[in-house]
């Protein structure tokens, strides 16, 4: 059984979504990327339902890298819905933003979260952000049994 | 230094002391205008308390002074009678008698004087009585020993001090009165006379024995009840002036209680508007925070990716132009991180305890230090300064005033930064001091506001926000900020914290 980690990118933005996927790309992870738009689609995507219906639930990412403004359902709502939820509660979730508000720092660290990065402006620096990320949630964290696992 | 009342080993307790006191207080502001009467009442009969005393004592004394001058009297009267007049008539053979009334010629011995004489004062209704009496009296007296308590007490007190006046304040047939009793004491006059006159119940009297007592009876029930008819009066007008005067206050109390309602109420909705403004900031500052920011990081990562993927396609010009756009947006990005840290300082809830300044500049020069190795900076820290603040607001305030003083000293061969604390009346001023490139002193007014630089960008990078945050802290801590310098001789900057 070819078991592979991989990252849901729930971004929004057309723009991030191509620069961050040119940065995973450039750190040779960008295979391993499953992309949803909004807040809904991310949950449907996690719980197998909408378009999503049928999904194998035993496939889980092994980080979900959240953006805090979206559409539909925000970041800090779908963190609350995947902790309250046992399929998903433990899975790693990374908040990816431009938001350095103390508030949603709070917050998100309150309901669970496991990481919170400050997108930075300067590319370079971005890049930088999300190789680290990368191998980092990939290569060097254990995940939860039962989790993050494509068969 | 320390800047506040307590010491900080037991600023706790101290705070336990002033719930304490604070909930014994508290009863009292709320029934302010019945603490007041109450005190008012009680001072009030304390003074008619003492008033009413001291009446007493003045009617008292007064009397007692009147009494002793009019018992003086009578006993001069009765010794200038029997040395001045008994004496020299006797001489004439005219007789001295108790029945001096019955015999044509005779004249009164001194004693029955004395008698008569009070007797005829007494006439006047001033109800003043005179009265002589004696251990031994004659015999043709028939009350002339000890009839009450206060006569047999006075002849005893007087045998034992005749020099001492014995006197009592008392009821006396119905009436307050003084009784007041002297000696009566034999004189070298008298002696001859009484061993030798053929009734006197005792002969050995010497010079200086005490013949018996002259008690002289005052009513003061008329004085007293005039008194006590004054005091009435004063009381009643006592009365009258406390409801007045009470009632004043009551009203005075009502009314600021109101116009205390009132701004309670005005402060309510002044503060749910002031919430409601910064409740819009914020999400303003939260827009500006992600929405604005997202953009700016578009520009800088998809010219990245043409100075990386279309590299060959460009030419040094259009490398440069991009490398421009790339620079510009990472300073607008600095911009909106500075605008942000400027609101937040501002929105921010402080949390006031006891902060370590000299240790807090320590930690910010030691980042400096790390951030940028290559520099050597002297620094001098004035240890142990201690103040009441947020102390990671107070951070934010030396990061930027250490950290202009780091950056204006970069062109210096000796990099020289001070942090110290000057002690003046009033208050502590701090202040970080630089041998940097200082500024011109015309300018100073425009330091502190936001977005206003005095220096190149290319001189100094920075986006002339730091003073601007660091004026709104020190603001918020209720102190005061305000900087000196001279160009290229450094600068110093100075907060107080109350």
């Amino acid at each position: 059984m070819d078991r592979k980690k991989f990252i849901l990118l729930v971004e929004d933005n057309p723009d991030d979504e191509a620069l961050t996927m040119r940065a995973l790309k450039q750190n040779h992870i960008a295979n391993n990327v499953v992309v949803a738009r909004d807040g809904a689609e991310a949950l449907d995507y996690l719980f197998g339902r909408g378009k999503y219906a049928g999904r194998d639930l035993n496939e889980m990412p092994a980080l979900i890298l959240l953006d805090l403004k979206l559409p539909k359902i925000n970041g800090l709502e779908v963190l609350k819905q995947l902790r309250a939820n046992t399929l998903t509660a433990l899975l790693p979730v990374a908040i990816l933003t431009s938001s350095s508000e103390e508030h949603d720092l709070l917050t998100g660290y309150k309901l669970g979260l496991n990481s919170y990065i400050i997108k930075p402006v300067d590319f370079d620096q971005f890049i930088d952000a999300v190789c680290n990320l990368g191998k980092y949630w990939l290569s060097i964290n254990v995940t939860p049994p039962g989790s993050g696992l494509l068969k | 230094m320390q800047s506040e009342n307590c010491p900080v080993i037991s600023s706790g307790l101290c705070q336990k002391l002033k719930k304490v006191l604070e909930a014994c207080l508290a009863p009292l502001y709320k029934h302010t205008i019945l603490v007041l009467s109450t005190i008012f009442v009680g001072g009030a009969l304390l003074a008619f308390w003492y008033l009413s005393h001291a009446t007493t004592t003045l009617v008292q004394s007064a009397a007692l002074q009147g009494i002793t001058m009019y018992s003086e009297s009578l006993t001069e009267l009765r010794n200038y009678y029997t040395s001045e007049v008994v004496d020299r008539l006797r001489s004439s053979n005219i007789e001295v008698t108790h029945d001096y009334q019955l015999k044509p010629g005779a004249i009164p011995l001194p004693a029955i004087f004395t008698m008569e004489l009070g007797r005829r004062i007494s006439l006047h209704g001033t109800g003043m009585r005179v009265r002589l009496y004696s251990n031994y009296p004659f015999p043709w007296r028939k009350d002339g020993g000890a009839r009450d308590d206060f006569e047999r007490q006075a002849l005893v007190a007087l045998q034992a001090d005749p020099k001492q006046p014995y006197y009592r304040f008392e009821e006396l047939d119905g009436r307050a009165s003084l009784r007041y009793a002297t000696a009566d004491v034999m004189h070298e006059d008298c002696i001859g006379c009484h061993n030798a006159h053929p009734d006197s119940p005792k002969r050995d009297w010497k010079v200086g024995d005490v013949r018996g007592v002259l008690e002289i009876v005052r009513p003061l029930d008329v004085v007293v009840s005039q008194s006590r008819a004054d005091l009435r009066d004063i009381f009643i007008l006592f009365g009258v002036l406390l409801t007045l005067g009470l009632g004043a206050l009551a009203l005075v109390i009502t009314r600021l209680r109101r116009v205390s309602v009132e701004l309670e109420d005005q402060v309510t909705r002044r503060t749910t508007q002031l919430a409601a403004a910064n409740k819009e900031l914020e999400a303003f500052s939260y827009s500006v925070s992600h929405d604005l920011r997202a953009p700016l990081r578009s520009i800088d990562g998809f010219s990245r990716a043409l100075l990386d993927d279309y590299a060959p396609q460009l030419d040094d010009t259009g490398k440069d132009y991009l490398n421009r756009v790339r620079a510009s947006t990472q300073r607008m990005g600095q911009l909106i991180d500075d605008m942000l840290m400027l609101s937040r300082v501002t929105r921010s809830e402080m949390n006031v305890d006891t902060v370590n300044l000299s240790a807090l500049a320590q930690t910010v020069v030691d980042e400096l230090q790390q951030e940028y190795p290559e520099r050597f900076v002297e620094f001098v820290c004035t240890p142990g300064m201690m103040v009441r603040g947020d102390a990671r607001l107070l951070k934010i305030v030396l990061e930027n005033l250490l950290g202009n003083a780091w950056k204006f000293t970069s062109k210096r061969e000796h990099a020289h930064i001070e942090f110290g604390v000057m002690h003046q009346v009033g208050a502590s001023v701090y202040f970080v001091r630089d041998n940097g490139a200082g500024f011109d002193m015309a300018y100073v007014g425009k330091l502190f506001s936001a977005f206003q630089r005095l220096h190149a960008m290319t001189e100094f990078p920075g986006t002339g926000v730091g003073l601007a945050t660091v004026q709104r802290i020190i603001h918020r801590h209720g102190g005061e900020a305000w900087a000196e310098g001279e160009i290229d001789k450094g600068a110093t900057f100075y907060f107080t914290l109350p």
